[in-house]
């Protein structure tokens, strides 16, 4: 889901950092002090995500959880993202510090598409439970579309390896679906407070 | 890292170096043997670690290598080996600089750097909190190993880990109550304090530095 170093055009970076850079400022600058913890916890949330293996047939695939955390913290998800994305680039690698701004855009942006999705109020059983299966597939779906996108942009070379990107996120999403249902059903059952109150 | 022990390089210095070093070369076109000056030093730094570094290396090159190759497909064999390249210089920049470092030395390291307070508290606790939940990770993976359980491509097994991922969604946003009012009883005031001391800088940071300029404005030994 991470872009690596030194994959994309200087072009597209710039562009990248410029719009995460507003983004993220705007959603800074709304952050209260007492909006801190939360926002804190749910950015740890998303940066162990990726150690949280689940098996796929032979291999396995890592979650992302950008459906919950846009789901619990809105608009807010900008600034928690950014900073998962940056420790992670820092410490681990994934993605990068010149890459952190489209890197920071293609996942945070998606995940305001949770927000609104958790939001709405089902009707009946069968809508919450596309509803909630949503809040998981829909953001990551858009971030693999984002992810082809930027590839795509950076020149007709790169246009089978974007091609191959999003079908490689195919599962992915499905995945994230299933589990992003359960784990809220999860939460509807023990702590149903916390889902009123986000 | 021993957590009383100093990084050879330090970490606000790291900061610097590893975003002038990466925004530079992200700009070029063609690469030189002189850009890797600095890494050559960083690795004696880290010469200890080196074998480690180099294999994390290898793994992250999985998604340079797949697009590297879709490139040589096309016949794009400059651009595949320039992506390679410009890829593998930055990567090992940072490994190298950051090898051993924690969530927490980079949150004193942007105390360090004067960020907004906002800023640098979202760190702190972001780094807390990734310290507990990785705790809480380590814990289950361990619960489910004694129970015997090996998660299979099923619906039970995805039914047990979202029941995990809930548990730490409750739990996390249980901790950021607490916080919350820990930062109220504490009259915190938008600023955190640590108890570490402001960290003089050394030679290695001044060598790195230089090194790195060289590096980066000295082209000698055309690659590619």
């Amino acid at each position: 889901m991470h872009i690596s170093e030194g994959v994309l055009r200087p072009e597209i970076l710039i562009g990248g950092a410029v719009l995460s850079t507003a983004l993220v400022f705007y959603a800074f600058k709304t952050l209260k002090n007492e909006d801190i913890p939360k926002t804190a916890v749910l950015s740890a949330l998303f940066f162990l995500a990726s150690f949280i293996h689940i098996p796929l047939g032979p291999t396995s695939v890592h979650l992302v959880l950008g459906g919950i955390v846009g789901a619990l913290l809105g608009p807010r998800a900008f600034v928690a993202i950014f900073v998962a994305l940056f420790l992670q680039g820092i410490l681990f690698g994934f993605g990068g510090l010149t890459t952190l701004g489209v890197n920071v855009f293609n996942l945070a942006f998606p995940t305001l598409a949770g927000y609104f999705l958790f939001r709405l109020r089902p009707h009946t059983i069968w809508s919450k439970t596309a509803l909630w299966f949503s809040v998981g597939f829909v953001p990551l779906a858009l971030s693999a579309f984002l992810l082809s996108l930027t590839l795509a942009l950076n020149g007709e070379a790169f246009v089978s390896a974007a091609k191959l990107a999003f079908l490689a996120h195919l599962p992915v999403m499905f995945i994230e679906g299933v589990i992003t249902l359960f784990a809220l059903r999860f939460i509807e059952k023990v702590a149903p407070a916390w889902l009123e109150v986000a | 890292m021993d957590q009383t022990s100093r990084p050879p390089i330090t970490p606000c210095v790291a900061l610097l170096l590893a975003l002038v070093y990466g925004c530079t070369i992200a700009l070029q076109t063609h690469v030189y043997v002189s850009m890797s000056l600095v890494l050559f030093f960083l690795a004696w730094l880290k010469r200890r670690f080196l074998l480690t570094i180099l294999k994390r290396l290898v793994m992250l090159n999985t998604l340079i290598v797949f697009i590297a190759l879709t490139l040589y497909w096309q016949h794009q064999e400059h651009l595949a080996g320039l992506m390679l390249l410009r890829s593998n210089l930055m990567l090992l920049c940072i490994l190298l600089l950051f090898h051993g470092c924690n969530e927490f030395t980079i949150a004193i390291a942007m105390q360090r750097l004067a960020l907004p307070h906002k800023l640098t508290t979202l760190f702190f606790f972001t780094s807390k909190s990734i310290f507990l939940i990785r705790h809480e990770l380590v814990l289950f993976k361990n619960t489910l190993r004694i129970r015997g359980f090996t998660p299979k491509t099923d619906l039970l097994s995805y039914k047990t880990l979202a029941g995990f991922i809930g548990t730490l969604v409750i739990k996390a946003l249980e901790r950021s109550v607490a916080l919350q009012k820990a930062m109220l009883l504490r009259g915190f005031q938008g600023e955190i304090y640590t108890l570490s001391r402001r960290q003089s800088l050394r030679s290695n940071d001044a060598i790195a530095t230089l090194l790195t300029l060289i590096s980066l404005f000295w082209h000698q030994g055309y690659v590619l």
